[in-house]
């Protein structure tokens, strides 16, 4: 499948960065303790990349495809229910 | 000499230091912030004796210069692309004055579409300005080129300025062995600066930059006669060159061009190239020469004639092509062959990086035929791939056709979207800016339409096969963001769409080139929304110094601490009778009521939003909102909203925290010393005071 360029710069599909796996670029990996968890969404508000969502306001799931690790859903957590673990260790 | 390995980049900033050129101005643009990065730490580092002007757009860096050489001294700035346009004007009036700066220009496609890939198409839109252009094949011609530059253009037959281009990344970001010149030498070859037509001094008091009263077709004719004349003032210099240097220049360089049948002609870094594939020819027995035109202009006729009047076959290759008629070069060279009649083909090389093998095809095909061809080389239409799982959310990819065809287009790409900036964007791991440009889209919702400028936002967002937003949204240039809302909000309203206008700029596109834009637009009264997304450095260029950056902070154009304070946009929109306010993404709901009201109120609402960036402040991904909390809490930073000239204070920190806390956190305070800390700390509590 794939996208043909319109005449002018303009483009007719959009969110196509969705293809992006900026995943691969993280370093330490989010992980949430679910105990700790008392689902206020702060982590949610303060993603930069609008990855983290809380199925039935209660599931925390953080999109890994995505998350580039930068570690702001862990350091605002008040409950510090999100611990950054390095990747493949 | 000595012998060093650097880039082009560095070579070019070397060859300013050499030539002893005393005011340097330029201003950030991909790719020549090498050179003014290796300027900057020559000029504050001590080891050049010149004074850098930090400047707020490319006319700016111009004129400075300009200025500065019209005062007496020598004077160099480097551009490319869009900058070299924006500079149009002031590099005409340059020209028109006898200024003999040097332009180094990095050169860069003119978008739209944006790119900071290499053509000739910015430098090749210069060609009338009356400049010499030289054109490098590698590092060391750049160095030789530019300090023989100077040489040229201030002998006063010519009395001119020059381009000297190095290929953008093909030359910028690649390293090799350079020959260093001594000082010593360099300054046999170029004696100091003394102008006697253009320079200011009380005592012999002069007049420049007159206008027209009958003259003007004779000033014209006047620099043309001086590059006409330029022609031997570059002979008799690069034979001067060669006696203290040792190494050989010309206005053309033949290479293998004894007997030739077949002679290929470039300019720039893909000469290498051709002669790297001329040796192959050779060694099997075909006749083939190359010629590189390392001069431009004056555009050397008689050397082109003499190297070709015996050639059977001559193959162009060119950078740019002039929409609508023919390879630039191809058509020069073609005019001064008139009187040989050769066969004469053109292959359109673009922005390609050109390997030996390619144009080995491209030099085959020439020789097969026999008639004179002219070509686009690898002019296919790029496609993306896109990956199966995508392909249903996304589908849409044929919404072009159904809707010229006047069929119902189902926009499943953007359907129930509450999140108008898409997912997997380029922009760095903890970047305040995305999330407060998140935030603020999902609060005014899907009928808005986002005019946005030159930024890391904008590259992330703006491929053609890559796009980021998910609602009616549109990049224009580096300065025009407020200009553009303003044609865009005109014609929602004639249009009976009342939609939302928001112009998102940063500090560079809002506060530094985009300014004059943006106060005009908000003095005009348009009903638009204009965030400023400030990260207090032009970060997508790789952090120079803007004139919102903080006081003493560390970027790549002040190393040792910016010595200027913090320019206050917000003030500045303040005076012109509008609604503002400062927000910070740190305090989410703060910046929620004051996107609801900036939307209602009647006429231009300005936002200023501080954005802690993690790469250009150097601090910890993860400390984002945490410096943002702190620049509140120190009282650094104030929340407020101002309408009709009355200001409110939207929220204050209960204890203020000293402001060291919020600047251990970010590496380009490292270097303050107590006594600086004291001197900002002291600055806050005044400013502080003066807004509470």
């Amino acid at each position: 499948m794939s996208i043909e360029l319109i005449k002018g710069c303009a483009v007719h599909n959009l969110g196509t960065t969705a293809f992006n796996k900026t995943g691969d670029w993280r370093t330490f990996k989010p992980i949430v303790d679910n105990e700790k968890c008392k689902p206020c969404k702060i982590c949610s508000q303060f993603c930069p990349d609008g990855i983290i969502l809380f199925e039935k306001d209660k599931e925390i799931t953080i999109d890994l495809y995505y998350c580039k690790g930068c570690g702001i859903c862990a350091n605002e957590c008040p409950r510090e229910a999100i611990d950054m673990v390095r990747e493949g260790i | 000499m000595s012998e060093v390995f650097l880039s082009s980049s560095e070579t070019a900033a070397y060859a300013a230091k050499l030539a002893r050129v005393k005011v340097v101005s330029a201003y950030p643009i991909t790719p020549n912030t090498g050179v003014i990065g290796k300027l900057t730490e020559l000029i504050e580092t001590g080891q050049m004796d010149a004074r850098s002007v930090n400047v707020e757009g490319e006319p700016s860096a111009a004129s400075v210069c300009a200025g500065a050489c019209s005062a007496g001294l020598r004077s160099f700035t480097a551009t490319c692309g869009q900058g070299l346009a924006f500079m149009h004007e002031v590099l005409w009036m340059a020209s028109g004055m006898a200024l003999p700066l040097v332009v180094a220009v990095t050169s860069r496609g003119i978008g739209t579409p944006q790119t900071i890939v290499s053509d000739f198409s910015d430098i090749m839109s210069e060609r009338d300005a009356s400049y010499l252009q030289y054109y490098s094949e590698n590092a060391q011609e750049v160095i030789d080129s530019i300090i023989m530059a100077y040489k040229i253009g201030e002998n006063e037959k010519v009395l001119l300025p020059s381009f000297v281009c190095l290929e953008g990344f093909r030359m910028t970001h690649t390293y090799e062995p350079v020959d260093m010149p001594d000082q010593e030498m360099v300054d046999k070859f170029l004696p100091d600066y003394s102008p006697k037509h253009a320079f200011y001094d009380a005592d012999y008091p002069i007049l420049q930059g007159t206008a027209a009263v009958y003259d003007f077709t004779y000033r014209k004719y006047q620099q043309h006669r001086s590059l006409i004349n330029a022609k031997d003032v570059i002979r008799e210099a690069c034979q001067d060159f060669e006696k203290i240097f040792g190494r050989k220049y010309s206005l053309v360089e033949p290479f293998m061009m004894d007997d030739a049948e077949v002679v290929i002609i470039s300019m720039g870094c893909s000469s290498a190239v051709a002669k790297k594939i001329v040796k192959e020819y050779r060694a099997n027995g075909i006749p083939i020469g190359a010629l590189k035109i390392r001069v431009f202009r004056p555009f050397p006729d008689e050397e082109i004639k003499e190297a070709l009047s015996k050639v059977k076959k001559v193959i162009v290759f060119d950078r740019f092509n002039s929409p609508g008629a023919h390879g630039v070069l191809y058509t020069e060279i073609k005019s001064a062959l008139y009187d040989y009649k050769p066969v004469i083909s053109n292959f359109v090389i673009g922005h390609f990086d050109i390997y030996s093998y390619e144009m080995k095809g491209m030099v085959d095909k020439a020789l097969e035929r026999e008639d004179s061809f002219e070509e686009w080389y690898n002019i296919s239409q790029p496609i993306a791939t896109v990956p199966n799982e995508f392909w249903n959310e996304l589908s849409g990819i044929n919404n072009y056709e159904k809707l010229k065809k006047g069929e119902k287009v189902e926009r499943k790409d953007v359907a129930d979207t509450t999140d108008f900036l898409g997912k997997g964007l380029n922009l760095c791991a903890g970047c305040t800016l995305l999330l407060a440009c998140r935030k603020i889209l999902s609060i005014l919702g899907k009928n808005t339409v986002v005019p946005y400028a030159t930024s890391c936002l904008m590259a992330a967002t703006s491929h053609a096969l890559m796009a980021g937003w998910k609602l009616p949204a549109g990049h224009y240039c580096f300065d025009n963001v407020a200009s553009a809302a303003s044609g865009i909000k005109v014609a929602l309203e004639m249009m009976g769409k009342d939609y939302t206008v928001l112009a998102v700029g940063g500090d560079g596109g809002i506060a530094d080139i985009g300014l004059q834009a943006l106060s005009g637009s908000v003095e005009r009264g348009h009903k638009i929304i204009y965030a400023c997304f400030d990260n207090e450095a032009y970060m997508n260029t790789g952090a120079q110094r803007s004139s919102t950056t903080s006081y003493l902070a560390q970027t790549k154009t002040t190393i040792t601490g910016k010595n200027e304070q913090k320019k206050d946009i917000a003030k500045i929109m303040e005076a012109h009778g509008i609604y503002v306010a400062t927000a910070l993404p740190s305090y989410l709901p703060d910046l929620e009521k004051k996107v609801l009201k900036a939307k209602e109120v009647d006429g231009p609402a300005f936002l200023h939003i501080l954005c802690p960036c993690p790469t250009g402040w150097m601090f910890d991904p993860a400390l984002g909102i945490e410096v943002s909390r702190l620049a509140f809490e120190t009282g650094l930073w104030l929340l407020y909203e101002s309408e009709n000239g009355k200001r409110t204070i939207s929220k204050l920190p209960k204890n203020r925290k000293p402001v060291e806390e919020y600047l251990k956190l970010q590496q380009r305070f490292a270097h303050l010393t107590p006594t600086q800390i004291g001197e900002i700390q002291k600055q806050v509590d005044k400013r502080f005071e003066d807004l509470t």
